[in-house]
């Protein structure tokens, strides 16, 4: 997994994400989130060049947006990926029921 | 992870038998939309299980070919034969690379085949242009794009935590749920811990899902397979509707969905105003109980009818079979042993719980054989491919025909036994049928005919491949033995007996070898792998019309219901299954006979006295037994001593002295620790009435 960062303002950050997303990178991901979440209003996930993901990571994504949701603050994923891996992404639901609708919440 | 893999390899070789049979029939209906949307789903299925297991190069290459089923489906590309013979020999390849060893030649069939694909999908249509046949007929019949009414199932799937772990993610389920038909799906999350609270590696979440499928509740449950196990699964049959495109019915049923409890009418309802138009009819509303409280509700509730009513199937590794067979048969001799010291102490109670220990195990017996019982069909789709390569590859036209492919055999047999059809079938296709110019000439259809037929006959199982080819010429079958001193010049030989010659080591009729068959060593390898499997093989044919092959096999090759007899001092044993008749004899009536043949009940029968033919030199007792035995039409006596009752045993092979001698199947452990050797009676009826 490679990781880069992005401060668009001192409380906006973008989050770019690549490579692999599974069960083996999605500890790293979990600190990550933890220890950026907290002090932003606003974190957008940009996912690209993504080779695998699986559902861990995307319940890791989904504790998140609880969490921002919670705090009020915006938490946003744009998958910018490969058709067929969004396909298989959105078979779960996740993604549709409530990562965005959450973060749709969290901006209204 | 190993385990799953197995688990997968075990799945993935099921998958491409299904494909392979799939394959042959859209070779005879390319524009079967049902077939296509079978082989997509099957290329989807490996593609996806193949990444979750590890089986990446599999998975990958999977891919390409769903590409290209996917086009098909959408009419974008059109079935030809170059796109159904690429699809064999990816199948081919595929199943290569599951035996886990990737070797150079593999991987440069791989780029080879790769490389087609890609030049296939090449030249698709635009996907905007007008559809092609095939996407014209998958439009007439597409239940989901003609908006038919469709099966609906309600799924609560609850993941294990540990799923993950393990190997598997549902991701992989859900899409594969989705090439079934129209999935609904809503995650719940009312498990998931806050992020810092958060094990990664564990899955909190849970779904509900509606899938509208025409499939039954065994497609869905195997999709869940690899972890229903571990998991919890509830699948409920809805009423039938239509798959709602109305965004505020999909939105009402996600809402319903996403609830603890899931109101299975109000789902219904929603569906029906959907398809009613508004026309709402207020409903009675009850719920349906969660996964969690319909486990309690069962084992709490007698009221099972439901439960009963449904016929569960699981997956058994054939090991675990072999090993339930050798308890039973271990089972078998101990109580054989317990039979005898109940004997010997003379013990009433003791007697009558040994009887019912026997009944037991004799119902142990036979359901443990029915579970080792396989249907001939499971054979058939490698005949048909078979077939269907060779007679290309000989511009032949061949139509292979299964009767009675539901006949079921033990799986050892089965498993033994498709090597000799494959060469009796390849033979058939050689040198049995003509090539089509050549029937047409001789009025034959073009397309000739080989048929496998398969019934039970007594305690056996007969199989019968015909073809209407050319048939075998028999003066020259005659001519070729006598040429390899095979039989003696002036012996009378009936015309079974000449084609039976067929069968001696390295005989062959044909001039110059084939690639394919006809190299010698082939029908006296059918022969005695027949031979080992208790069975023989017997040969017809007309000259012109065609020929017959006739495979006899008992049902089952290790246990059997046996009569316990004395011949002088030593037990044998006869298949209780060739019995028909015992008459007590005085030695005098057998004295008085003449030429070996007694006359009973107003018929002649042949008979052997087998204290002769064993060379048991005891004096003779005055009454004697014949026990009446028949094969193949045919009866015979077989004069014993002494009879000691029936007796279950188990059969075991004998060693090499005792093989060549061919009127014994295997030997028994008695109860006494005595061996008894079983009486193959059908060769013994075959060699006395043969004269051998």
């Amino acid at each position: 997994m490679k990781v880069s960062f992005e401060n668009l303002t001192a409380d906006e950050l973008t989050i770019s994400l690549s490579g692999d997303l599974g069960l083996e990178n999605v500890d790293e991901l979990k600190r990550i989130l933890e220890l950026r979440l907290p002090n932003m209003n606003k974190i957008s996930i940009e996912l690209k060049d993504v080779e695998s993901f699986d559902l861990s990571t995307q319940q890791i994504f989904l504790a998140a947006a609880i969490y921002a949701k919670n705090k009020g603050q915006y938490f946003k994923v744009h998958f910018n990926i490969d058709q067929d891996l969004t396909q298989l992404i959105e078979t779960s639901g996740i993604t549709e029921n409530f990562i965005n609708k959450i973060t749709l919440e969290t901006k209204d | 992870m190993e385990r799953y893999q197995i688990k997968f390899i075990e799945e993935a070789k099921e998958l491409l038998s299904s494909l392979e049979s799939s394959l042959l029939e859209l070779e005879h209906n390319p524009g079967n939309s049902s077939i296509i949307n079978e082989i997509f789903r099957i290329m989807h299925s490996l593609k996806g299980s193949g990444a979750m297991f590890g089986f990446t190069r599999i998975s990958s290459f999977t891919h390409d070919l769903e590409t290209i089923y996917s086009a098909i489906r959408s009419g974008s590309l059109m079935v030809s034969k170059h796109l159904i013979d690429i699809s064999f020999q990816s199948l081919d390849l595929i199943k290569e690379l599951l035996k886990g060893s990737e070797t150079s030649k593999q991987l440069d069939q791989l780029n080879i085949l790769t490389n087609q694909l890609q030049l296939i999908l090449s030249h698709k249509k635009d996907e905007n242009s007008a559809p092609a046949p095939v996407s014209l007929a998958e439009q007439e019949d597409n239940p989901i794009k003609n908006h038919q009414e469709l099966p609906l199932w309600l799924i609560r799937f609850i993941p294990h935590e540990d799923i993950l772990i393990e190997g598997n993610d549902p991701l992989y389920m859900f899409d594969e749920l989705n090439t079934h038909g129209e999935l609904l799906i809503v995650p719940g999350y009312k498990k998931l811990p806050e992020l810092s609270l958060v094990n990664p590696a564990k899955l909190f979440l849970e779904w509900n899902m509606l899938l509208w499928a025409d499939v039954e509740k065994d497609v869905i449950e195997s999709v869940f397979l690899f972890v229903k196990d571990l998991s919890a699964l509830e699948i409920t049959p809805l009423k039938a509707s239509y798959p709602p495109e109305n965004k505020n019915v999909r939105k009402q049923l996600l809402s319903l969905l996403s609830r603890e409890v899931i109101n299975q009418d109000g789902i219904e309802e929603v569906l029906e105003s959907n398809t009613e138009d508004g026309s709402e009819q207020l409903k009675h509303t009850s719920t349906i109980p969660s996964v969690q409280e319909k486990i309690k509700l069962d084992s709490e509730s007698p009221d099972t009818e439901d439960i009963q009513s449904e016929e569960i199937s699981i997956r058994v590794s054939s090991k675990k079979i072999d090993e339930l067979m050798n308890l039973v048969s271990e089972l078998i001799t101990s109580q054989g042993q317990l039979m005898t010291l109940t004997e010997i102490h003379k013990n009433s109670p003791l007697y009558q719980l040994s009887e019912k220990f026997e009944s037991l195990i004799r119902q142990l017996r036979e359901q443990a054989m029915e579970m080792s019982l396989i249907s001939i069909n499971t054979l058939t789709v490698r005949f048909k491919r078979m077939v269907r390569d060779l007679s290309s590859k000989l511009n032949k036209q061949v139509n292979l025909i299964i009767e009675g492919g539901d006949t079921e055999l033990d799986k050892t047999i089965i498993e033994h036994l498709s090597e000799p059809l494959l060469h009796i079938i390849r033979n058939a296709i050689d040198h049995g049928i003509e090539s089509p110019e050549e029937r047409e000439n001789l009025g034959k259809p073009g397309t000739g005919e080989i048929i496998l037929k398969a019934f039970y006959s007594g305690a056996e199982v007969h199989l019968e491949i015909s073809d209407n080819g050319r048939g075998i010429d028999k003066s020259l079958v005659h001519a070729k033995a006598l040429e390899r001193m095979l039989i003696e010049p002036l012996a009378q030989l009936s015309e079974k007996e000449i084609f039976q010659l067929l069968f001696k080591p390295g005989f062959s009729t044909m001039e110059s070898v084939s690639e394919y068959s006809g190299r010698g060593v082939g029908m006296d390898v059918v022969a005695r792998k027949i031979a080992e499997l208790r069975g023989d093989v017997v040969i017809s044919s007309q000259k012109g019309i065609g020929t017959k092959v006739l495979i006899r096999l008992p049902l089952t090759l290790t246990i059997l219901d046996g009569l316990l007899i004395h011949v002088g001092e030593t037990k044998y044993i006869i298949p209780i299954s060739s019995v028909r008749k015992i008459f007590e004899l005085k030695l005098t009536d057998l004295e008085n006979s003449f030429n070996n043949l007694i006359s009973l009940e107003g018929i002649q029968y042949p008979f052997l006295v087998l204290s002769n033919e064993f060379n048991e030199h005891l004096p003779r007792q005055q009454k004697q037994q014949l026990i009446l035995v028949e094969y193949d039409g045919k009866q015979m006596g077989l004069v014993v001593d002494n009879i000691l009752g029936e007796r279950q045993v188990v059969l075991k092979p004998l060693g090499p002295s005792l093989r060549k001698n061919r009127i014994f199947s295997g030997g028994s452990i008695m109860g006494d620790g005595e061996i008894a050797l079983v009486l193959d009676t059908n060769k013994l009826i075959t060699k006395f009435t043969s004269n051998e």
